[in-house]
């Protein structure tokens, strides 16, 4: 019993990290779907939902004013909700043809605050971001290019984590980042991605339909709708937002708890996702986002199997688990000793950004 | 380099970890929904102060 669930354990984690990468490889080489992407300039709303967020609002709104597109086609709502520390004031500063502020009294949520911003956007095409990430001077020429094709409905950008010496992040979360975003773009040159990057992305706006005030993830919620409905939601690397990655590995736990429990959300509200009958993508979403929310499990079952079967190769297979958890202890000694830099640089597209 | 291996397995322990702590979240139903961190006030329906 003990060497079969061993086995299982074994096949379905091999298949989730290693199986699925290397079909989604052959896949794209046998089958890729290009995106007939052309320069073109429609009407485009950036959407910038913030709370209290008057060290960095400021620097959002110029870097949106300093993108290449014309200004006569571009509308940026900021959408405060409920702000505490005059946001809104520093905002309003910048109010008039091209920034409108809403600024909700009472308390909506980030989701909430996007229906807002969404309903008095007037652009064809809606870009959503977050106040802290740069974008990339031509991100937005580049995501809006993706449309001109009919049959892309969601188009993400890349956010690129850059680390203390302005290269793109390689250690830990960097890495992982790396390996999130090559499944991606693999994925979105089969059919589609299994979700967005919330500090930038773009989609029709006639695709939009208002999400629940509660929801987690709308960079999932928003794109996977769009994908039930036929379209594609594809991935652009040239289209760039900026971050510094997070220091410890222990920052960015925090923020992937909550993005694994926005994927049970989304399993728990969006069931058509678990249908093969209607969603396009059910392969590699099952693969993709359900397989990661069970490896933990299997890895437990993994372990604990292995703990009746210590002999021959599964001995093997022991020490080869015991050293990769005392590895992470290790890791996790180093990390609590990698100091927080203070004074965060990001050296983007030839030009530096000083993060205010 | 060294550093470097260590700091794999620690992350991909710790998201893996974060997967189960995820699920707990969610099945207790924690305000996950509110990325604002400093805040928990009332939810209401909300008025538009300001369009400028």
């Amino acid at each position: 019993m003990a060497l079969i669930l061993i086995w299982i354990s074994l096949a379905f984690l091999l298949y989730v990290h290693v199986g699925y990468p290397l079909i989604l490889l052959a896949w794209r080489r046998l089958a890729a779907r290009p995106v007939r992407k052309s320069f073109w300039e429609p009407p485009v709303s950036i959407l910038i939902a913030a709370r209290n967020e008057k060290d960095r609002i400021e620097a959002k709104i110029v870097n949106c004013l300093q993108l290449d597109y014309p200004p006569e086609k571009l509308q940026v709502v900021v959408a405060l909700d409920a702000p505490s520390d005059g946001t809104d004031i520093l905002a309003r500063k910048y109010a008039g043809k091209i920034v409108n502020v809403l600024s909700f009294s009472q308390h909506k949520g980030k989701a909430g605050t996007l229906n807002g911003a969404a309903a008095s956007a007037k652009g064809d095409i809606l870009v959503f971001a977050d106040v802290r990430q740069k974008f990339d001077r031509r991100a937005l020429r580049e995501l809006v290019a993706n449309f001109h094709d009919p049959s892309i409905g969601a188009v993400s950008g890349e956010l690129m984590l850059m680390d203390e010496s302005g290269r793109e992040a390689a250690d830990g979360v960097g890495l992982y980042w790396r390996y999130e975003k090559w499944i991606r773009a693999q994925e979105a040159q089969i059919h589609s991605m299994m979700g967005a990057t919330g500090s930038i992305y773009a989609i029709r706006r006639e695709l939009f339909t208002p999400i629940p005030p509660d929801t987690i993830l709308d960079d999932v919620a928003i794109p996977m709708n769009i994908v039930l409905r036929g379209m594609r939601a594809v991935f652009d690397g040239s289209a760039r937002a900026y971050d510094q990655v997070s220091a410890s590995p222990k920052l960015e736990y925090g923020r992937k708890v909550r993005t694994l429990a926005g994927n049970y959300q989304i399993l728990a509200r969006m069931p058509a996702l678990l249908s093969p009958l209607h969603n396009p993508v059910w392969l590699q979403f099952i693969s993709h986002k359900v397989g990661r929310l069970l490896v933990p499990y299997f890895l437990v079952l993994l372990f604990v199997a292995n703990l009746f079967a210590l002999h021959g190769i599964y001995l093997w297979l022991f020490c080869l688990q015991g050293t990769w958890y005392m590895m992470a202890w290790a890791g996790s000694l180093l990390s609590l000793r990698t100091p927080v830099p203070d004074a965060p640089r990001m050296v983007a597209a030839g030009r530096e950004v000083r993060r205010p | 380099m060294t550093k470097k291996a260590f700091l794999i397995p620690y992350t991909f322990t710790l998201l893996n970890w974060a997967a189960v702590v995820g699920l707990y979240h969610f099945v207790h139903k924690t305000e996950l929904a509110d990325i604002w961190p400093e805040q928990h006030v009332q939810h209401g329906s909300a008025t538009i102060q300001d369009v400028g």
